[in-house]
């Protein structure tokens, strides 16, 4: 053997794992001895105890039959080492590391994202299932896998400062809110596109315009400078587009900043609560942002629809226990159609099914339903989650309705002021339309405040629709119309009663007070949140509440600290009420609340449902809420709420999304009952034909929905392995993110201090001056910000868990720089190699085992280089019976014995090293192996699909295109012939460089590495 | 001058006291039950010099502090119990090879490699503890000795009551059998000796009793570990080595630590032989000269205790250098050593002591003490002030300069008695005391935990904090840090004189 010299590299013979350089040789008190230097710091041993490291390092398995068994925590640091590196496929790392609480369907579309084949997503949920907070979560994860600091949301102009709140309270993303001159900065500033950035946008202010209509104003600069980035630049990591029915019309300018928007981001999710009908265009138009290429025009969705009749039905076949052939027919049929014909996923999925046969268990039929509906194409664009879908949605909602009678001067000043609008319209030939209904909707709401509004003559009305606002298409010329009806309203008021003398007999407010005083009498510490369209009857309540010593809050669109507002509503129990509009309170989540009262009541339903979606949302914590509807009896109002709301149930249960078809029916309605040409029972008619019409357009709707959700499949099997997932804790504790630091801080730079104080959910970190130069020096390399950590020598703290959700220390979640420098370092110095270790756990503590021993094994598998590319496979034999379990019972075990294991001390007196060894080799490493190449061909099939089924749809689009060019060659004049065929070269060059992007994303390396193998004693 | 007040506080202290002691001679209070608690309500709170002295009084007075614990009888089952491991221990050692200066055994082929064992000793006033560990070896690791039930202290299966026995033909043993005599003040009885002459007197009864407590200790330890792992350890040579704690105060060549340091290697020589251990070979051992012939083999050490406390952590990726107090609080005594930690970049790891200090301020003095409030507070006061000594006194070895007297000072509270309700304002009183004074150090309470990899599974849930000395002792004599004792360390240099007018600019700048 040769000799030990200083500076060679050894390793410990008892502690094979811990190697080493040496550092000195000598004799100590006739000892000879060797200081070593280790990762975690030098040591001195007996000259006896070490040896020369040999060309290849010992396997866990011979490490186990040496008997060189280490414990539970070593074990435990390797699991995590390898969960912790952001690259996991089966852990969620958005699970647990936000602010917001847990719920399965909102990680559905976090699962659906890193599927996608686009890296897009369609999400289109229904109102009040969270779909902002689906949003962080997608980016939480995405940030903590790709390591990606470019986030933009782009949402109405009204939503952006909810935007910027939720980022920065749940998810700890410090947002800020950008007009198009900064968006331009951060697309443009190299420094921006490095340190990364989080921004809001509203969509009015960076809509790009018409190429004849750019004048070099920032938001043109910025459609250059996004359209010139188109394909080739990608300068966002994750774009979130809110709202994004209103890009549903093509060709409009909105449509425009969501398609170059998209163009320059990694990853798209756009938010809409847009009901899902599968031949409706505007989800088409909507699909073709999401994934350009696989939906590129309405026959291909057609196509990939019919391709996915026989793949669901083969799926819920194999899911409700059909028989294997019946199945393997479905599976066939979907194998032939022209869209998954080349898809290599289902051969394999068929012979997975007909190699089982008859035989087919559960766990199979399970497994083999995941990768269908992997290999359905819309299942992975589009994630639709309805309330009747989630558990959590059990809240009642009773609903009254309280009528007060018109005294006869009242009844006189309506019907006046209705006469002088519809004879104005009939004078100057105004249909009836938006500009006459809103002033009678407003007399409805209340006398005494629009009387008083108009003798101001000020405006026509001041109403808060959501119309107005956000519609880019609403004429600028409507604002001057309104000023002749203004004046006329005036001179009509004026000579009607003063409305004082109205304020006094106001019936309407009588009666709602009553219903106030009856609620906070018989539940006196609740909130009520009070409804209205007008700011005139917002501010008369306001002062009216006031004179009757109800203090109130007032949200409307023009409040400035909406989150202000909120949180003192919230918080100070001495204001019950909250009088806002519906424009005011948007995006403002009241759930906290468990009263609305519609003191005017919108006709479109639609309205309402936002306004009880206030409270009536994720989080509202009472089992019944009430809905007041105010009314005037024998209006109108009073017919459509009567036949409408109340024989629908309108307000009684959540709307779907029938926007669409009951906004298109109450249009028409309201300008037949308002232009007062129909007589009562003509209008009656009127209504009740509207009834019916909405009731037949709601089945078809809902038969339409079932239909496209039973094709989309978005359905159980996802939400199952979610709530798996959360059951095993297939996420990152924060008791995991400190041990980590602790040990790998520790290891790397002793003198580093962490301190834990799990009671406040915060974590001090200090590091050596050597930690900090290196951290610094790594950010750099990595173009992330080192942050304060780098700079201050004393401790600093950081957010972990759930607790203290007002603190302003930054949370260190997987993606935190820290921890991605240490997991690149304890790699790098391989202070964490394969080991073996003995661990014992009592039966309660893992019932799926009986008393006994068993060897297991952990592998790293590595498949390609993507953001899911790691996948940790266990296996676990029994020692006495040599018999093998499942993945998941093994999994399971290995999570039980993390959890609730400790080291067996007496392990190596009790087991046979090299028997031991030998069923860890053998048995399980024949396993282990198969799996993994099961597991590979499932993988490169799906990758493989998802590359043909993009280069399918480019070379079409290609083709297509190459053929406009060519015609304009022939057919253009001879000047411009040479610009013609650059143009067609230009984009065959494009087009070659999108392939060979595509081609990228398949997984040529597939590897395998050992983690551990363990001995484990489950004790009596 | 005395104040008067204080001084008849004491007297009324003392007097009450004094009755105490005569009732309990009388036998009018019985020997096994709890000392009634004295009401002593002075008119004024009592100075901390007066607090001390009483506290010292009750110490001194044996009576004051009754044995809680009943002396245990005789055991049959427990004396099986030990005496298989005995046996299994003196197996184990049978081979070793004495003569030729090996202090270890050899055993079967030896065809595999040596395995090094340490043994971590932590001798106690009450309870004695016993670690043995493989240090190099990962599959082997670390044991913590369980005693049988009816000697464990405190109900702790890891906790042997520190009491020998010796029946009439001069035989030792761990458990109590008909007719034998207990030794239970070995410990108590070693360190108040500190006569030179009394101490060299030959056949000197508390250095045999200490010298055959501790071999028997160590040879039952080898027959558990033995049993425990017998056929991991076939084919091995063993080679065993042994490190001891004692107090840091009296860490220095003086005559207790030259005695009990020799006491250790004779308990070893004693442990790894095979006679029975009666008082004839403990004489034998003692009489062995000169201790040169084996000790150059695997050492015996005799380490500061505290040392024993946080070489564990200082061994883990928690370790920092800097500035340290650490605080063992025991039933009878309290320990204070301030010390620094160092890892030069091109040397060993060193332990400077500054400063170290030992009363008999224990938990079980302070309940007989602080029985209300105000003596509780007066307790608490006096405890801060004795904390405050040795960090006062590291001032003059580490210089005006030392970062901890501007920032945190991590502090370790060790021992069974930190648990003492009055213990907790001590040391909030010394760290406002300090605050007062030039040092602006506040204290940073750093948790030592026990390392997890070690078996503690018959603790059965009950905390084990007080395994922590022997468990770092049982760590490699190489895995020491060198430590220097406040004697050897030089002092810092005196700040530097200020000069008012060295920073003067002239009238003419002016």
């Amino acid at each position: 053997m040769a000799e030990i010299q200083t500076g060679d590299f050894v390793r410990q013979i008892g502690k094979k794992t811990n190697a080493g350089r040496v550092l000195e040789i000598r004799d100590r008190g006739g000892r000879k001895t060797i200081k070593i230097q280790f990762p975690n710091g030098s040591r001195k041993l007996p000259m006896d105890t070490v040896e020369l490291v040999p060309d290849e390092a010992d396997t866990p398995s011979e490490l186990l039959s040496q008997g060189q068994l280490s414990g539970h925590k070593d074990f435990k640091q390797r699991i995590a080492h390898v969960r912790l590196s952001g690259n996991m496929s089966d852990v969620f790392y958005s699970m647990e590391a936000t602010d917001t609480d847990f719920y399965a369907h909102q990680f559905k579309p976090v699962v659906k994202m890193l599927d996608s084949p686009s890296g897009n997503l369609l999400i289109a949920d229904e109102v009040g299932l969270g779909k902002t907070i689906e949003a962080g979560l997608i980016w939480t994860e995405l940030a903590a896998r790709f390591k990606y600091n470019r986030l933009l949301v782009i949402c109405p102009k009204v939503l952006c400062d909810k935007w910027r709140r939720e980022l920065q309270n749940k998810f700890d993303v410090p947002a800020q809110i950008y007009d198009a001159k900064g968006l331009l900065e951060l697309m443009k500033s190299p420094y921006s596109q490095r340190a990364g950035f989080a921004a809001v946008c509203g969509y009015q202010g960076i809509r790009p315009r018409p190429k004849e209509k750019r004048t070099g104003r920032p938001v043109d600069q910025l459609t250059e400078v996004l359209e010139e980035a188109q394909g080739s630049d990608k300068l966002v990591d994750l774009l979130v587009i809110d709202e994004a029915h209103h890009m549903r019309n093509r060709g409009t300018q909105t449509n425009e900043l969501g398609s170059i928007a998209t163009g320059v981001s990694q990853h798209t999710a756009m938010l809409s609560a847009t009901p899902i009908n599968l031949h409706n265009r505007d989800l088409h138009s909507l699909l073709r942002l999401v994934d350009d290429m696989t939906f590129r025009d309405e026959t291909a969705l057609e196509q990939i629809i019919r391709a996915n009749v026989p793949l669901v039905a083969a799926r819920d076949g194999l899911l409700s226990n059909k028989p294997f052939d019946e199945v393997d027919d479905l599976i066939l049929r979907a194998s032939r159609t022209p869209i998954l014909r080349n898809a290599k996923s289902l051969p394999r999925l068929r012979r997975e099914l007909l190699d089982k046969g008859a035989e087919l268990r559960p766990s199979d039929r399970a497994r083999i339903a995941a990768g269908l509906e992997k290999v359905n194409l819309l299942s992975n664009a589009i994630n639709r989650t309805r309330r009747r879908d989630v558990e959590e949605f059990r809240v009642v909602r009773h609903v009254h309705a309280y009528r007060s009678v018109m005294t006869s001067q009242e009844r006189d000043v309506y019907d006046r002021v209705t006469k002088a609008i519809l004879d104005y319209a009939d004078e100057n030939d105004l249909p009836v339309g938006f500009l006459t209904v809103m002033p009678q909707r407003m007399l409805a709401s209340s006398l005494p405040a629009a009387l008083s509004h108009w003798r101001k003559a000020e405006a026509a009305f001041d109403c808060e629709d959501e119309d107005e606002d956000e519609d880019e298409d609403v004429p600028d010329e409507e604002e001057t119309d309104r000023r002749p009806l203004a004046r006329e309203l005036g001179r009509v008021s004026s000579g009607l009663p003063d409305p004082k003398v109205l304020e006094r007999q106001d019936t309407k407010f009588a009666e709602f007070l009553r219903a106030i005083r009856e609620q906070l009498q018989s539940k006196p510490n609740q909130k009520i949140v009070v409804f209205s369209t007008f700011r005139s009857t917002l501010k008369y309540l306001e002062r009216r509440l006031h004179e009757n010593s109800i203090p109130t809050l007032l949200l409307y669109g023009a409040t400035k600290d909406r989150g202000d507002v909120q949180a003192r509503f919230e918080d100070d129990l001495e204001i019950p009420i909250l009088l806002a509009s519906e424009v005011g309170s948007e995006g403002i989540d009241l759930q906290f609340a468990q009263t609305v009262v519609n003191y005017d009541l919108p006709w479109n339903p639609m309205r309402v449902e936002q306004r009880i979606g206030r409270i009536d949302r994720l989080g509202q914590t009472a089992e019944a809420i009430s809905v007041l509807n105010l009314l005037h009896e024998n209006t109108v109002d009073d017919r459509i709420y009567s036949r409408l709301h109340d024989r629908l149930g309108l307000c009684k249960t959540a709307l779907g999304g029938f926007e669409e078809i009951l906004g298109r029916e109450i249009k028409k309605l309201t300008t037949d009952l308002l232009s007062g040409k129909l007589t009562e029972s003509e209008q009656d008619r009127r209504i009740a034909d509207t009834e019916q019409a909405i009731q037949n357009q709601r089945q078809h709707e809902e038969e339409l929905e079932r239909e496209a959700s039973s094709l989309i499949a978005h359905g159980d099997y996802v939400l199952g392995a979610i709530r798996d997932s959360r059951e095993s804790k297939n996420w990152i504790t924060e008791n995991d993110i400190v041990d980590y630091i602790e040990f790998a801080l520790g290891a790397l730079h002793p003198g580093s201090e962490v301190r834990w104080l799990p009671e406040k959910s915060l974590v001090d970190i200090s590091m050596t001056s050597d930690a900090r130069h290196q951290y610094e020096s790594w950010c750099t390399a990595m173009q992330v910000q080192a942050g304060s950590l780098a700079r201050n020598a004393s401790a600093v703290s950081f957010r972990v868990g759930k607790g203290e959700k007002r603190s302003r220390h930054p949370r260190l979640s997987p993606a935190h720089p820290l921890m991605r420098y240490l997991a690149g370092a304890v790699q790098e110095k391989d202070v964490l190699p394969p080991n073996a270790a003995a661990i014992q756990i009592g039966s309660s503590d893992c019932p799926s085992l009986k008393p006994g021993i068993y060897a297991g094994a952990v592998q790293c598998w590595v498949f390609g280089e993507g953001a899911s590319s790691l996948s940790l496979a266990y296996g676990l034999v029994d020692c006495s019976t040599g018999e093998l379990f499942g993945p998941d019972i093994a999994e399971s075990i290995v999570s039980c014995c993390i959890a609730s294991g400790s080291r067996w001390h007496s392990a190596v007196a009790e087991i046979d090293g090299e028997k031991t060894s030998e069923l860890v080799d053998d048995d399980l490493g024949t396993d282990l192996d198969l799996r993994f190449h099961d597991e590979k061909d499932r993988r490169v099939g799906q990758i493989e699909d998802r590359i043909a089924i993009q280069l399918s749809a480019l070379e079409h689009r290609s083709e297509e295109r190459a053929r406009i060019i060519e015609k304009q060659i022939l057919n253009s004049p001879a000047g411009l012939v040479a610009a013609n065929r650059t143009r067609l070269r230009n984009h065959l060059e494009r087009t070659e460089q999108r392939r060979l992007e595509i081609k990228g994303q398949s997984v040529d390396d597939a590897s395998y590495s050992d983690v551990s193998a363990f001995v484990l004693k489950v004790l009596p | 001058m005395k104040n008067p007040r204080k001084s008849e506080n004491a007297k009324k202290l003392l007097d009450i006291i004094q009755r105490q002691q005569a009732k309990n001679r009388s036998g009018a209070s019985h020997p096994d039950t709890k000392p009634v608690p004295r009401k002593i309500v002075p008119s004024k709170m009592p100075c901390i010099e007066d607090t001390k002295r009483q506290l010292e009084h009750i110490a001194s007075d044996g009576a004051l502090l009754q044995r809680v614990d009943p002396l245990p009888s005789p055991d049959l089952g427990a004396e099986a119990v030990l005496s298989k491991r005995l046996l299994a221990g003196t197996r184990l050692i049978n081979e070793t090879s004495r003569d030729a200066g090996l202090l270890g055994r050899l055993r079967g082929n030896r065809d595999r490699p040596p395995l090094d064992l340490v043994v971590g000793f932590d001798l106690g006033s009450t309870s004695s503890k016993v670690v043995l560990r493989f240090p190099y070896e990962e599959g082997l690791g670390s044991y913590a000795i369980p005693a049988p039930k009816c000697i464990q202290a405190d109900g702790v299966a890891y906790y042997w009551r520190s009491v020998l026995w010796q029946d009439d033909l001069g035989r030792y043993s761990l458990v109590p059998s008909v007719g034998a005599q207990a030794h239970d003040q070995i410990k108590v009885d070693f360190m108040s000796v500190s006569n030179s002459e009394a101490r060299k007197a030959k056949n000197w009864f508390t250095r045999q009793a200490l010298v055959a407590y501790q071999a028997l200790m160590i040879r039952q330890a080898l027959g558990w570990v033995s049993q425990k792992l017998g056929k991991a350890l076939d084919r091995h040579e063993i080679r065993v080595g042994a490190n001891f704690g004692f107090p840091a105060k009296s860490y220095t060549k003086s005559d207790v630590f030259d005695d009990y340091e020799k006491c250790c290697q004779a308990s070893v020589y004693l442990a790894l032989g095979s006679d029975p251990i009666t008082n004839e070979s403990v004489q034998g051992a003692l009489a062995l000269e000169p201790w040169e012939a084996y000790s150059n083999q695997p050492p015996v050490t005799v380490v500061p205790e505290f040392i024993g406390a946080v070489l564990g952590f200082f061994m883990s990726n928690r370790r920092r250098t800097g500035q340290f107090i650490l605080a063992d609080i025991g039933g009878l005594t309290v320990d204070c050593v301030c010390f620094g930690y160092s890892e030069p970049r091109d040397g060993d790891p060193k332990l400077l002591i500054y400063a170290a200090d030992v009363q008999k301020y224990g938990a079980e003095i302070g309940r007989v003490y602080a029985h209300d409030k105000q003596t509780s507070r007066a307790f608490s006061n006096a405890i801060g002030s004795f904390v405050c000594g040795p960090i006062i006194e590291s001032h003059k070895k580490v210089g005006h300069n030392a970062p901890a007297w501007d920032g945190r000072m991590p502090m370790f509270l060790i021992g069974g008695g930190r648990h003492f309700g009055p213990f907790g304002p001590a040391f909030s009183w010394a760290q406002d005391s300090l605050k007062n004074s030039k040092f602006r150090t506040t204290f940073d309470v750093v948790d030592l935990k026990l390392d997890e990899e070690v078996d503690l599974s018959e603790a059965r849930g009950k905390g084990c904090g007080r395994l922590l000395v022997a468990l770092g002792l049982s760590h490699s004599d190489l895995d020491l840090p060198e430590w220097i004792t406040p004697d050897e360390l030089p002092d810092a240099p005196p700040a530097p004189h200020r000069d008012p007018d060295g920073g003067y600019i002239g009238p003419e700048q002016v």
